[in-house]
């Protein structure tokens, strides 16, 4: 931290006090965000990718205000959802929100009239056109709106579903889209809690979710529940065979199919790949007219950035990866908000914008006078030099002629003719479907394409076609047979033998088929289900798959687990079997049982390790000798540390001899460790006098050493502090291991300890990290920091240490004000200067941010500062426990950044709150929430990339309030120093950074 | 009869307490008034019986400071001397004597007169052969306590000193010092008048020589402190409350609790609509608290929201339409004990003294509405689901406990529009809320159904309806009270220690009395004309 100035100062010098001219940067995006509002200054902002053109489709001169979604009809007409009344109705006031048909009448790329739909909407956030009307999420509520006299206008309203949550207007129920099979797709955000009264009971879903509706039955299935694909997914789509994927409103981007597996277990589903930051909806190019380079790629709304987003996704075994490409649009006007992307009828992007300077909700004020409830545009992307296309007519069609439609390449005319086809009469339908099949030519390029779209039309009338699915299930494609095994998960309830069907695509030489199968045989409940998706290990697996296959375990677990007691169910390989119990160990398995099953031939170090572990649980002394006699045991380091997590066992001396094997100096540091935490979990006190000497032998790798430390601490108590005090005391001593007898002292005398970490503090004058190191056993100690700073009232500490100390503990993101004082006294800084909170304060920095502010000097006092690199992220570098900021002056002003980083309690982001957990040991430990379960929680900290797992019965207290970033980290900073940081993190984004 | 519930608040105070305690949670002020112990000097004058009345004054005389009652010919129907003074919290002491001693009288109290012929309904502090010291409750729910501890404390043919201490739903007596009845009632008569009684059947006399009356008395009785008084409370062995038909009072304030069908009242308003309709004079507030998915089992409310019970409570509910059963009926047979054994339990959490309780049935399911084409038909659980078991159980229940209960499954099954009540086979639709709202009202004994002449009345009703809707589950709750509070959302955009939110909020306040105000000018409208 002393370097800083002097840092400053010589880079300053060589630079010269060069004004470089830093752009249109307007720092402030909570008051009035652009100057000029026009349609032609905003068009001045974009920066458009080359051979491409950009051009207004409609405005707020159409009545297009806070536009929030958009949907094609088979005319090719545009309707949009308008919501002036988000984020909260005033009390009192009726609710102005709209649905409006926006018609380009003379074919001039422009739309000419508009014309409103349905009224009165309370704050809408999405919709789809089908059966003859319009779904529409309008908060606790599904609503369809139709309009029977044909007038342009809704007028009867039905209630479909109620009882989605409301608890945060921007996440309830929204991105609609139809699968191929005439499912209706819907999501909610982290805030909502959703109570759904349905046929089948009620379907809950708390917190982010997927929704799947069936209307003709009014089936409705939630998905990823509990945020497990995102906190706010927003967007879905299809691919060519009805692989779906969803984008979470966040960066990450997510193949949804191994998460489609119904079940009440959560487990985070692992994204495919993700932006840089927050972008929502997928729009996926298949037109003609757009560049052959940009056909298949994944076209995303980055609302956050003002961009337009490009992803390309390719396959990655059983599902996708994908990458980020160049933007196609970026744009300087901070109001350019794309949430909606869609190819139309044309061919052309159609990129709606919801144009705002305040796009979030929780970081401004809802009655911020900043948030526009007058603007909203549609912007539409041509390809230069590339004919458009000629939509068919598709209204009024009969039914053949929409058949025929399902042969475009656009897919644009495909999924509006799939709809027409879903809501007109079966009747009309039935026959024309057969004919049609009838007519199609086995050796055409697309024949399996058609095939799999008219199954999606025998879906959409819940009519079963066995025929036609077995014909699919057999397809050359790989994509037929993946859909087939699908649609027969789909309709489980209604084929002779579902499970006959998908046998061979659980096997197939496609990982996706198998995906898919797997899926499917989730649906069918019924012990041989279990015993068919089981099959899908006897091929290589992968992320998706073990996903996917672990949930349907879960999801099958009331039909397999009594066949499985009773001995009705019977696996095709034992080592089927053995991974089941491994996944879900059934509650009444005994011992033996377990043994038997643990005798399996070639099973997977993992499934072995977790059968061993839940004998383990069964907890009779001569099963804990069984395992640690396996002398597959007494190697494996991982099962020996998930040993050491069970609640001690008894241990015969037998087995005690057993664990020793394990102790030898020939056997790896990662094995020594391992045996020596199970010793010391455990307390397997005879083990002691080995360890003694193994943590006191100088060749002895110092890692193991260091653990063997904390054992005896654990083992012997007090009587170990003679030795740990000795090591201290020595020179000699490796500092690992004076660190890691530190780190016993600390537990068992915090006063001993004070005097012996300000000694350590004294050595570690190299680095910050070395003083991180030697603060930590002390600090992270009940009652530590108190005995560190009585300590220090007591001895002194040189300035270097001092300034050293100070940064660590910051880095370490550790509150300590008395302890801070005293450092900075030690190491005679600046003066301290603790800002209080104050709107005219937060004012008048915000006005010299943007009228003196120094972004390149800013940028060199965040790069000399460890502590804000020790937890956030910048461009790809530093740690990712706090927000990343690679774009943060795109979605908050100055005033906001200024709030965040002098006072980080004020505004948390979501999923940033503070954890604190103390153990029972006194050991403190501080970081993010992960997750959380009844058992266990998992917290990311600052010291480990790791998530620390712990068991919440070993825990004393948890709290959590507050931002993990400390308060007055910038309290030794001048005024001018924290204005220039403040004036670079709000260009963030805005531009290529300072280099 | 006037009504037993303090209502010194008002509609203007009492309806902001209700309102606010749901959104800003001051908790709830129900707490007993902690008034002094006052003696009452006017409760018998030692002298002559002014203060006190009978229907046949003959039998009831004052002698040597003590009442007497006498009968010298066999009394065909009980006789009471009603005392003017009402009391609701109190000890009475009193020393009674019978002659002869195998005769029977009692001590009214918190009673009404049940009919002009001066019979008595409440509680009675029984005394003469095999039922000294035991509370009956007199033309009503008959055996409350029924111990016969009392009995063994009395001195036969001599005076026996009689205590009755009343606090709350506690009742104690006690008979020469000796504990005689303990129970707690919630749900029982809160507060009445004391009468003295000769039983029907042959001649006798009993002399009542009153030594006190005092209203807010201390807990304390036959030695035994306030908690020791607790430990000995019992609940009654006969539950019931008062049943159906209702009788609504002005400012009594009706709730409706269950799922997406009782939420849905909200949007047509007809119940509420009838209801007005048939108290034109009388102001009734009436709340809508269903929450879609909310079962026996689970009534999911977000982190600050306070619990379906609580929400009752806060809003001061005298009436509570509760219904259940209907999405648990889908859990089959094997989960009704554990279905009765819930409902009981949240039953017990919103019981309390002169909280009229009405349980409604479920609807029949019609399994044909749950699908859209035949081809969609599909193996839901609807056609199997014993709702009608699961009605039984409720109307079982019921009796039991002592609530109203309201049977619609069985005149829904019976109605020749049953195939077509419902919108998706367990939701009702405009037809079928009608049907049930007509129910409802023929079994509160003011049959009435849905008019144009209400249709006025009704549209205030669904004005008040949205704003309350909007005040109590409004959306943004994680911001407004939730686990989001601290974001600057709910905060002034430039005082961000301001918090906007809660405050914009109290606005809907006066927006929904005046609703309210709107209501009662319509529903005095359909007052008939003198």
């Amino acid at each position: 931290m002393h370097k800083i100035p002097l840092l400053i100062t010589l880079v300053l010098s060589l630079l010269g006090r060069t004004n470089v001219c830093r752009g249109q940067i307007n720092p402030m995006s909570v008051s009035p965000a652009e100057t000029d509002n026009s349609v032609a200054a905003e068009l001045k902002s974009f920066q458009l990718a080359n051979g491409y053109k950009i051009e207004l489709f409609a405005s707020e001169e159409l009545g297009i205000a806070d536009p929030c979604a958009m949907r094609w009809d088979e005319k090719g007409r545009l309707w949009v959802l308008t919501i002036p009344s988000y984020p909260q109705l005033e009390p009192g006031q009726k609710p102005v929100d709209k649905l409006t048909i926006l018609e380009d009448r003379n074919g001039d790329g422009k739309a000419d009239t508009s014309w409103v739909f349905a009224d009165g909407l309370m704050m809408p956030l999405g919709f789809e056109l089908g059966h003859g009307g319009v779904y529409l999420g309008e908060q606790t509520e599904l609503v369809f709106l139709k309009d029977t006299d044909h007038d342009g206008k809704a007028d009867t309203r039905e209630v479909l579903l109620s009882g989605f949550g409301t608890h945060d207007s921007h996440q309830t129920i929204n991105s609609f889209i139809w699968s191929p099979g005439g499912e209706l797709f819907f999501s909610q955000g982290h805030s909502i809690y959703s109570r759904v009264e349905t046929a089948w009971g009620i379907e809950k879903a708390d917190r982010a979710a997927i929704w799947r509706y069936r209307p003709l039955r009014r089936q409705l299935d939630p998905f990823l529940d509990g945020s497990t694909a995102s906190v706010n997914p927003w967007g879905m789509n299809f691919g060519e065979w009805g692989e779906m994927f969803h984008k979470a409103n966040d960066p990450e981007l997510f193949y949804t199919v191994p998460g489609l597996v119904k079940t009440a277990q959560r487990a985070l589903l692992p994204p495919i790949g993700k932006l840089v930051i927050k972008g929502s909806i997928i729009e996926i190019i298949r037109t003609k007219h757009l560049p052959d380079d940009l056909k298949g790629d994944f076209v995303i709304a980055g609302y956050y950035n003002n961009k337009i987003e490009r992803m390309r996704v390719t396959s990655d075994s059983s599902g996708y990866s994908a990458r980020l490409l160049d933007p196609i649009l970026s744009s300087g006007s901070r109001s350019f908000r794309p949430i909606d992307v869609k190819v139309g009828p044309d061919g052309a992007l159609y990129v709606l914008d919801w144009y705002n300077p305040i796009i979030g909700h929780y970081q401004a004020s809802m009655r911020h006078p900043d948030r526009d409830k007058t603007h909203g545009r549609i912007w539409r992307i041509t390809a230069t030099g590339r004919p458009l296309v000629q939509p068919p007519k598709l209204a009024g069609q009969p039914v053949s002629v929409l058949l025929d439609q399902l042969k475009s390449d656009e897919h644009w005319v495909r999924y509006q003719a799939k709809r027409l086809l879903a809501e007109k009469p079966l009747a009309e339908v039935k026959p024309a479907l057969t004919d049609w099949i009838g007519k199609l030519a086995p050796q055409d390029a697309n024949y399996e394409h058609c095939l799999m779209e008219v199954l999606g039309v025998f879906e959409s009338h819940e009519l079963v076609n066995e025929a036609l699915l077995r014909q699919l299930a057999q397809g050359k494609e790989s994509g037929a047979r993946a859909y087939a095994a699908h649609v027969a998960g789909r309709w489980s309830d209604r084929l002779a033998d579902p499970l006959a069907l998908l046998e061979p695509l659980i096997t197939d030489e496609n990982a996706r088929v198998r995906l898919e199968a797997l899926v499917a045989v989730s649906s069918v409940h019924r012990p041989e289900a279990m015993v068919l998706a089981a099959q899908v290990l006897n091929q290589p697996m992968d992320k998706f798959l073990r996903y996917a296959l672990n949930k349907t375990a879960y999801a099958l677990q009331e039909a397999w687990e009594p066949a499985l007691q009773t001995g009705k169910i019977a696996f095709k390989k034992p080592a089927h079997l053995a991974w089941l119990v491994s996944v879900i160990p059934p509650s009444w398995y005994s011992a033996d049982q377990y043994r038997k099953v643990i005798a399996t031939e070639n099973l997977s170090p993992d499934v072995r390790r977790s059968l061993l572990l839940s004998l383990a649980k069964t907890g009779k002394a001569a099963d804990i000798a069984f395992i640690l006699n396996q002398p597959a045991a007494q190697t494996d380091a991982a099962l020996l540390e998930n040993l050491s997590k069970l609640d001690a066992q008894p241990v015969s001396p037998k087995a005690a001899l057993s664990l020793k094997n394990s102790l030898l100096p020939s056997k790896t540091a990662e094995v020594n460790m391992a045996a020596i935490h199970l010793v010391r979990a455990w307390k397997i006190r005879s083990a002691a006098t080995t360890i003694r000497s193994l943590a006191t032998s100088y060749p002895i790798d110092q890692r193991v050493r260091a653990e063997g430390l904390k054992a005896l601490v654990e083992l012997n108590g007090r009587a170990a502090l003679p030795l740990l005090q000795k090591l201290v005391g020595s020179a000699e001593t490796p500092r690992v291991i004076r660190l890691a007898a530190l780190k016993g002292i600390s537990e068992l005398d915090v006063t001993l300890a004070a005097g012996a970490t300000v000694r350590e503090m004294q050595r570690s004058g190299g680095s910050a990290e070395a003083m991180r190191e030697a603060i930590t056993p002390l600090i992270d100690q009940r009652s530590g920091i108190k005995a560190l700073l009585a300590e220090l009232a007591k001895t002194a500490l040189p300035k270097p240490q001092a300034r050293l100390a100070l940064e660590a503990l910051a880095t370490k993101g550790i509150n300590a004000p008395e302890l801070s004082a005293r450092l900075n006294a030690l190491a005679e800084e600046r003066t301290i200067v603790a800002r209080k909170y104050s709107p005219e304060y937060v004012e008048k920095l915000a006005k010299a941010v943007g009228e003196q502010g120094d972004a390149k000097r800013g940028e060199l006092i965040y790069r000399a500062n460890p502590s804000c690199p020790a937890c956030h992220a910048l461009n790809g570098q530093g740690g990712t426990i706090g927000p990343n900021l690679s774009a943060i002056g795109r979605g908050l002003s100055s005033r906001e950044i200024i709030t965040e980083v002098l006072w980080p309690n004020q505004n948390i982001k979501e999923g940033y709150n503070r954890v604190q957990v103390e153990t029972k040991k006194g050991e403190i430990i501080q970081g993010i929430k992960v997750f959380e379960t009844a058992d266990v929680i998992h917290i990311k900290t600052m010291a480990s990339s790791k998530s620390r797992i712990i068991d919440k019965k070993e825990l004393a207290s948890q709290t959590e309030s507050g931002s993990l970033m400390p308060t007055g980290l910038m309290d030794a900073y001048s005024e001018e120093d924290v204005r220039d940081l403040i004036r670079y993190l709000s260009e963030l984004g805005s531009h290529e950074p300072v280099k | 009869m006037s009504s037993s519930r303090s209502s010194g608040n008002g509609f203007y105070s009492a309806a902001r307490q209700g309102l606010h305690c749901i959104v800003l949670f001051l908790g709830i002020s129900y707490s007993v008034s902690w008034a002094q112990p006052r003696l009452d000097k006017t409760f018998f004058n030692g002298k002559d019986l002014s203060g006190w009345s009978a229907t046949d004054r003959s039998y009831w005389s004052v002698k040597d400071g003590a009442i007497v009652g006498r009968a010298d010919q066999p009394v065909a129907k009980n006789r009471f001397l009603w005392s003017s003074v009402k009391v609701a919290n109190f000890y009475l002491s009193i020393d009674v004597k019978l002659e002869p001693d195998d005769r029977n009288a009692g001590i009214q109290f918190r009673s009404q007169k049940a009919d002009a012929t001066g019979q008595a309904l409440g509680y009675q502090a029984d005394m003469g052969r095999d039922v000294w010291g035991r509370l009956y409750h007199e033309h009503g729910r008959q055996k409350l306590d029924w111990s016969d501890r009392g009995e063994k404390a009395v001195r036969r043919g001599q005076w026996n000193h009689y205590e009755i201490l009343a606090v709350g739903d506690r009742i104690w007596t006690a008979i020469n010092g000796k504990l005689a009845v303990a129970i707690k009632d919630p749900g029982g008569d809160a507060s009445g008048y004391i009468a003295l009684q000769i039983h029907s059947g042959e001649p006798q006399t009993v002399t009542y020589k009153i030594n006190r009356l005092v209203h807010n008395p201390n807990v304390e009785l036959a030695g035994l402190t306030e908690s020791q008084l607790d430990q000995q409370l019992k609940l009654p062995l006969d539950k019931r409350q008062s049943g159906l038909p209702l009788k609504l009072q002005s400012d009594d304030v009706i709730a409706f609790a269950g799922g997406t069908n009782i939420a849905t009242m909200r949007k047509d308003g007809i119940l509420e609509s009838l209801i007005l309709a048939a108290h034109p004079t009388t102001k009734l507030r009436i709340w809508n608290l269903g929450w879609d998915g909310d079962t026996v089992f689970e009534q999911f409310r977000d982190v600050g929201f306070k619990s379906w019970s609580k929400n009752l409570d806060s809003l001061g509910t005298d009436v509570a339409f509760v219904q259940f059963g209907q999405l648990e009926s889908l859990g089959g047979v094997k989960a009704l004990p554990q279905f009765v054994a819930s409902y009981k339990k949240r039953l017990d959490e919103i019981r309390k003294t002169d909280r009229r309780i009405v349980l409604l049935s479920p609807i029949p399911f019609e399994p044909a509405r749950s699908y859209r084409t035949p081809e969609a038909q599909s193996a839901n659980p609807l056609t199997t689901a014993p709702v009608e078991q699961y009605a039984e159980e409720i109307r079982k229940l019921a009796e039991s406990e002592g609530y109203g209960f309201i049977d619609l499954f069985h005149p829904l099954q019976a109605s020749p529009s049953f195939g077509s009540l419902t919108t998706d086979g367990m939701h009702l639709n405009p037809d079928g809320q009608r049907l049930v709202a007509a129910l409802i009202m023929k079994a509160l004994q003011s049959p009435r159904e849905f008019s144009t002449e209400l249709v006025p009345l009704q549209k205030e009703v669904l004005t008040k309806n949205v704003l309350w809707f909007n005040y109590w589950r409004p959306s943004n709750w994680a911001f407004l009270n939730g686990d989001r509070i601290t974001q600057p959302f709910s905060h002034d955009w430039k005082d961000k220690d301001r918090r906007i939110f809660p405050e914009e909020m109290k606005a809907f306040e006066p927006l929904i009395r005046e609703a309210e105000q709107r209501i009662r000018d319509e529903q005095s409208k359909l007052a008939p004309v003198r």
